[in-house]
C-alpha cells in the first residue's frame, strides 16, 4: 500500500500540482523572466492584465459566448431528453447513437466545416440563400464571423454533452415519487414545481456548473471562427499571448490570465462538489422494476421528426461539406460541372508531404503511449481515492480532480513553462505529458466510477490470503475492470487525438501533430488539403475506435 | 487457546459526533471451537471481526491468534492482514468473477502467504478443499455462473484451503433463502469442525447462533452482554437485553415475599399471584427485593396437574395466534397492560375462555432488579 500510495502521490504531484505552482510563480515574475529565474516577485503582470486594452470586451465576449451557448444547447438538449425519456417516440436509440457520434467528431473540423458553409462571401449556405432569396449583395446574409454564429455553432457541439447528462437525470428519477401526488389529484404543474423540481435542482445545477467549466475551456471554435472575425475570448487570448502568432510570446501575462482562470476554476469545483454532495443526499435509489409511463406524442411526432431531421442535418453538414471539398482540386460549390472534377489528388498530395507523415507518426506515438500512461495513472489514483487508507488520499483526489475546470490551454501553458529550459521541451514528450495531465481527470472519473462498484471484499479475500497489493491490482482488479479500463483508454485516446490547443502551444517542425498540421494547412491557406486531412482524422478515429469496441463487446459477451 | 481478545476498544470520531464501536471487549476461545458473535446491527460484531482480521485498527487492547499476538495496543504491534494466518468468508461471497471455481480456490495458495513445496501439493490442497464442499464437478465452471449457495461454498473452500489458524465468517448465510440456509448451517459447522479450525462466526440470527455454536458472545452497543454456551445464553440470559434477543420470553416483575429454606425456594408475589422459584446457588434475596422473572413461552405446562403442585394459574385468554407448528395464547395477567404469552400444541387449542397452566419452580430464571 505504501508503494502504491507513494507512486500515486508522486505522479499526481509531478503531473498536476507542479505545473500549477510553476504557472503561479511565472505570473509573479517580472516580464520576460521564468519561474526559477532569480528576479524577485511582482504583481506587475496582474496590473498589466487589469489595464489590458479591450479587457471589458474580452470579458463580455466570454460571458456572452459561454452563457449563450449553454442557454441554446440546454434548450436543444432538454427537448431531446424529454422526447427520448418521457414520450413514446420510436427512434430513441437512433437519437442516442447519433448524439454519441456527434460527440466524437473533432471540434476543430466542425469549425472548419461551418466556415465553409457560412462564410459571408462563398459559404455554401449563404450562396444557396442568395439564390433562393434573390439577394443582390455579394456577401451574406449570414456572417459566420460573429459572436452570434459562434454561439449557434458551439451550441450544436455542446448539445450532446448536456443531453447525455440531462437524460441520465430524467431517467433515474423515480416516477413513484410523482405517483402519490398524482393520485391525490395534485395538478401536474404543481407536481413539477413542488416535487420534481426541488428533487432535480441539485443535479441540474451541477450539470450547469459542469457545462460552464467545459465552455470556458472550449478553444477550437473561438480559434477557428473567433480569431478570423476578431472576436477574442479568454482561452484564445491566453493562446495568443503564449505563442508567437502575434509576435513575442508574453508568458508572464499569459500565466497571470491562467491564474485568474484557475481561481474561477477552484470556485467552480468547490461549488460543483458541494452540489453533487447535495444531490447524493437527494439521491433516489430506484429499483430496476419501475416502468415509466410514457407521454403519447400522437400527431406531435411529425414535429419531432422535423426537429430531428433539422438538428442532425446541421450537426453532420460540416463533415459532409469537408468531404466534398476534399475531393476537389480547389474549393467550389456543388454543381454538375464541379462533379466532373472530383479527384483523390488532395489525399495523394497529403501522403507525399513529409509534414503529414511526421505528424502521423508523432500522433500515433503520443496518443497511444499517452493514453496508456493516462490510464495507468488514473488506475493508481482511483485506487487510492476509492479505497482511502488515510487523510492524504482525499487530497490526491482533489489534486487529480482540479484540472477539470482549468482550461486545457492554461494547463498546456503550465507544462510548457515547467519544461521550457529542459530537454523535454521541443519534443513530443512535452505534448504527451501535458495531455496526460489534462486527460487523467477523465480517466480517473471513469475508473473510479467502476471501482466503486467492485465490492471491497473481493480485495480483502486476497489480502487475507497474503497476496500483495500490486498483485491484487494486477490479477484481481484489472481483469474485473477490463471493460471500463478499455473504454477509458478509448475515450482518452479520442480526446488526445482531437485536442488541438496543446499541440499548437508546443508546435515546432519536429513536434507537429495531425491536429496542429491541420491548423497549419488551413492557414496556408490550402482549404482542399485541410479538408482531406479532416476526413482522414475522422476516418482514423472511427477506424481505431470501432473495431476495438466491437472486439471488446464480443469479449464481454463470451464471459457472461 | 485459539483466540484471545482483551480490552479491545474502538472509537469512531466524526467531526460532529463520536461513537464507541467497541468498549473494552475481551474473551478467549479454545483451539478448534466454533464461536458466534451475536447481536443486532450496529452492535459492533462486524467491527470486532474486522479487528481480528486486521482490516481495521483498534484503539487499544490486545489480540492473540493461536498463541501469537497480532495486535497489541501497548507495544503498538499491528500485524498486517496477510500476516495473520486467517481466512474469511464474506457475506457478499467475494468470489472473483473473472476466474473459475478452481482458480478462485487456487489464487491465494499460488500468490499468497502460504507457499507449497510443489505444484502437485498445491493441486492436492485445492482438490481436497473442493471435495470438502462437494464442488469437484464444478471446478472448471466460471464462478459467476454458480448459484448463491454454490458461490458461498466456493468462498468456504477458498478459506479452508488456506489452512488458516482462524476462519472468520461474516454473516455468510444472510443472502441465501431459508431452506438453503438450514442445510448450509449444518455443512459449514461440519466442515469447519472436521478441519479443526477455530471459527468466529458473525450473525444477527439467534437460531443460527444456537444451532451452530460452541460458544455465543452476545454484543450490544460495543459491549459484551453475555458469553456462554447456547444453552446458557438461551435459558439463563444475563440481562433483559439478552433475554429479549433470545426469543423475547415473558419477563414478569416480582417482589420477594420470603424464603422457603426447606425446599430451597424463593416465594415471591407477581401479577400472576404467588410464585415459587428455585433459588440460585449462592444467591440470598431478602423480602422486598425486586426480581425479574424469565418465563419461556414453551415451558408452560398446559392443563391442571392437580393439587399440591406450585405455580398453578388459571388465566383469561385474550387472543389466540395460530403459528402453524404451535399456537401462541395471549393471556391477561392481573391488572397488567402486558399479556402473558404461552405456546401450546396447535391442534384442538381453539376453545376455552380461560387457560390453566403450571410452571416448574426449577425452570424459572430470574435476575435482580427490574
Amino acid at each position: 500500500m505504501v508503494a502504491i500510495l507513494g507512486l500515486a502521490s508522486f505522479l499526481v504531484i509531478s503531473l498536476t500540482v507542479l505545473p500549477v505552482i510553476v504557472l503561479l510563480m511565472t505570473s509573479l515574475r517580472p516580464h520576460g523572466k521564468l519561474w526559477l529565474d532569480p528576479a524577485g516577485f511582482t504583481f506587475e503582470n496582474f496590473v498589466a492584465l487589469a489595464n489590458q486594452p479591450g479587457l471589458g470586451e474580452l470579458l463580455s465576449n466570454t460571458v456572452v459566448y459561454v452563457g449563450g451557448t449553454i442557454a441554446l444547447a440546454t434548450l436543444f438538449a432538454t427537448l431531446w431528453a424529454w422526447i427520448t425519456e418521457r414520450t413514446d417516440f420510436r427512434y430513441k436509440v437512433t437519437v442516442r447513437v447519433l448524439m454519441i457520434v456527434t460527440l466524437a467528431l473533432p471540434t476543430l473540423i466542425q469549425g472548419f466545416g461551418w466556415i465553409l458553409l457560412l462564410n459571408p462571401s462563398n459559404g455554401l449556405v449563404n450562396h444557396v440563400l442568395r439564390l433562393v432569396l434573390n439577394l443582390e449583395n455579394p456577401t451574406g446574409p449570414i456572417n459566420i464571423y460573429s459572436l452570434g454564429m459562434m454561439v449557434t455553432v458551439s451550441s450544436f457541439l455542446l448539445t450532446p454533452t448536456v443531453y447525455v447528462m440531462l437524460s441520465g437525470i430524467i431517467r433515474n428519477l423515480d416516477y413513484k415519487l410523482e405517483f402519490p401526488a398524482t393520485l391525490a389529484g395534485v395538478p401536474p404543474w404543481k407536481i413539477f414545481a413542488r416535487i420534481v423540481g426541488p428533487i432535480l435542482l441539485p443535479g441540474l445545477l451541477s450539470v450547469l456548473i459542469y457545462t460552464v467549466m467545459i465552455m470556458i475551456q472550449v478553444f477550437e471554435i473561438p480559434l477557428t471562427i473567433g480569431l478570423t472575425g476578431g472576436i477574442q475570448v479568454l482561452s484564445t487570448r491566453i493562446y495568443l499571448l503564449s505563442t508567437a502568432e502575434l509576435g513575442e510570446p508574453n508568458y508572464n501575462l499569459a500565466a497571470a490570465f491562467g491564474v485568474v482562470l484557475i481561481l474561477v476554476a477552484v470556485l467552480l469545483v468547490v461549488l460543483y462538489q458541494r452540489l453533487t454532495r447535495e444531490s447524493e443526499r437527494f439521491a433516489v435509489i430506484a429499483g430496476k422494476n419501475f416502468r415509466l409511463v410514457h407521454g403519447r406524442l400522437r400527431g406531435r411526432r411529425f414535429l419531432v421528426y422535423a426537429y430531428g431531421a433539422a438538428f442532425f442535418t446541421l450537426a453532420f453538414l460540416p463533415v459532409l461539406v469537408l468531404l466534398w471539398t476534399s475531393l476537389l482540386p480547389f474549393y467550389s460549390l456543388p454543381s454538375a460541372e464541379s462533379l466532373q472534377n472530383v479527384t483523390l489528388a488532395n489525399y495523394r498530395e497529403l501522403f507525399e508531404s513529409s509534414m503529414f507523415m511526421r505528424s502521423l507518426s508523432n500522433t500515433a506515438i503520443v496518443v497511444v503511449v499517452g493514453a496508456t500512461l493516462t490510464i495507468f495513472v488514473s488506475l493508481l489514483v482511483s485506487y487510492v481515492t476509492v479505497r482511502p487508507a488515510n487523510w492524504w488520499c482525499k487530497w490526491i483526489d482533489v489534486f487529480a480532480f482540479m484540472p477539470i475546470a482549468i482550461p486545457n490551454i492554461v494547463l498546456g501553458l503550465a507544462v510548457l513553462l515547467l519544461y521550457v529550459h529542459t530537454p523535454v521541451y521541443g519534443t513530443i514528450g512535452a505534448i504527451m505529458l501535458a495531455q496526460v495531465l489534462v486527460n487523467t481527470v477523465f480517466g480517473t472519473r471513469i475508473i473510479s466510477a467502476a471501482l466503486i462498484q467492485v465490492h471491497p471484499d473481493l480485495e480483502r479475500a486476497a489480502m487475507l490470503g497474503g497476496v500483495g497489493r500490486f498483485k491484487i491490482m494486477l490479477r484481481v482488479l484489472v481483469p474485473i475492470l477490463r471493460t471500463q479500463i478499455f473504454n477509458g483508454w478509448l475515450l482518452v485516446f479520442a480526446h488526445a487525438m482531437r485536442d488541438v490547443g496543446i499541440p499548437l502551444i508546443f508546435l515546432t517542425t519536429q513536434t507537429v501533430m495531425l491536429s496542429s498540421s491541420l491548423w497549419l494547412i488551413w492557414g496556408y491557406p490550402d482549404v482542399p488539403g485541410a479538408a482531406a486531412l479532416s476526413i482522414i482524422l475522422v476516418l482514423l478515429l472511427a477506424a481505431v475506435v470501432t473495431p476495438l469496441q466491437v472486439y471488446m463487446s464480443r469479449l464481454d459477451e463470451r464471459s457472461t | 487457546m485459539g483466540l484471545i481478545i482483551s480490552g479491545l476498544c474502538k472509537r469512531y470520531a466524526r467531526s460532529d459526533q463520536a461513537h464507541q464501536a467497541l468498549d473494552n471487549v475481551g474473551f478467549a476461545v479454545e483451539q478448534g471451537a466454533f464461536v458466534t458473535l451475536l447481536g443486532p446491527s450496529g452492535c459492533g460484531k462486524s467491527t470486532l471481526l474486522n479487528m481480528i482480521a486486521g482490516l481495521d485498527r483498534p484503539d487499544a487492547g490486545r489480540i492473540e491468534i493461536a498463541g501469537r499476538a497480532v495486535y497489541d495496543g501497548a507495544s503498538n504491534l499491528f500485524a498486517a492482514p496477510g500476516d495473520r494466518n486467517i481466512s474469511m468468508v464474506f457475506q457478499s461471497y467475494a468470489i472473483w468473477p473473472h476466474m473459475t471455481v478452481r482458480e478462485n480456490v487456487e489464487f491465494p495458495l499460488r500468490h499468497g502467504r502460504k507457499r507449497f513445496g510443489s505444484d502437485a501439493e498445491r493441486e492436492a490442497a485445492v482438490t481436497r478443499a473442493l471435495e470438502n464442499v462437494h464442488l469437484t464437478a464444478f471446478a472448471q465452471r466460471p464462478a459467476p455462473l454458480l448459484s448463491g449457495g454454490q458461490q458461498q461454498r466456493v468462498s468456504l473452500a477458498r478459506a479452508i484451503a488456506q489452512n488458516p489458524a482462524i476462519i472468520l465468517l461474516d454473516e455468510p448465510l444472510s443472502n441465501l433463502d431459508a431452506n438453503l440456509r438450514g442445510a448450509m448451517q449444518t455443512e459449514i459447522r461440519s466442515i469447519v469442525t472436521k478441519e479443526g479450525v477455530t471459527a468466529v462466526y458473525v450473525t444477527h440470527d439467534q437460531k443460527e447462533a444456537l444451532s451452530m455454536s460452541d460458544v455465543i458472545v452476545v454484543l450490544n452497543e460495543g459491549r459484551i452482554e453475555q458469553i456462554g454456551t447456547p444453552d446458557e445464553v438461551y435459558y439463563r440470559p444475563a440481562s433483559r437485553f439478552v433475554a429479549n434477543f433470545m426469543g423475547a420470553p415473558n419477563m414478569v416483575d416480582a417482589t420477594v415475599a420470603g424464603i422457603d429454606d426447606a425446599r430451597d425456594e424463593i416465594v415471591a408475589e407477581c401479577p400472576l399471584g404467588q410464585v415459587r422459584i428455585r433459588r440460585r446457588v449462592g444467591d440470598t434475596p431478602r423480602a422486598g427485593d425486586a426480581l425479574t422473572l424469565v418465563l419461556k413461552q414453551e415451558d408452560f405446562n398446559v392443563g391442571d396437574p392437580g393439587d399440591g403442585i406450585p405455580n398453578r394459574y388459571t388465566l383469561p385468554v385474550v387472543r389466540r395466534v395460530f403459528l402453524g407448528d404451535r399456537t401462541e395464547v395471549l393471556c391477561a395477567m392481573g391488572a397488567e397492560a402486558r399479556h402473558l404469552s404461552i405456546y401450546m400444541r396447535a391442534r384442538g387449542s381453539s376453545d376455552g375462555a380461560t387457560l390453566s397452566v403450571q410452571y416448574r419452580p426449577e425452570d424459572i430464571h430470574y435476575f435482580r432488579g427490574r
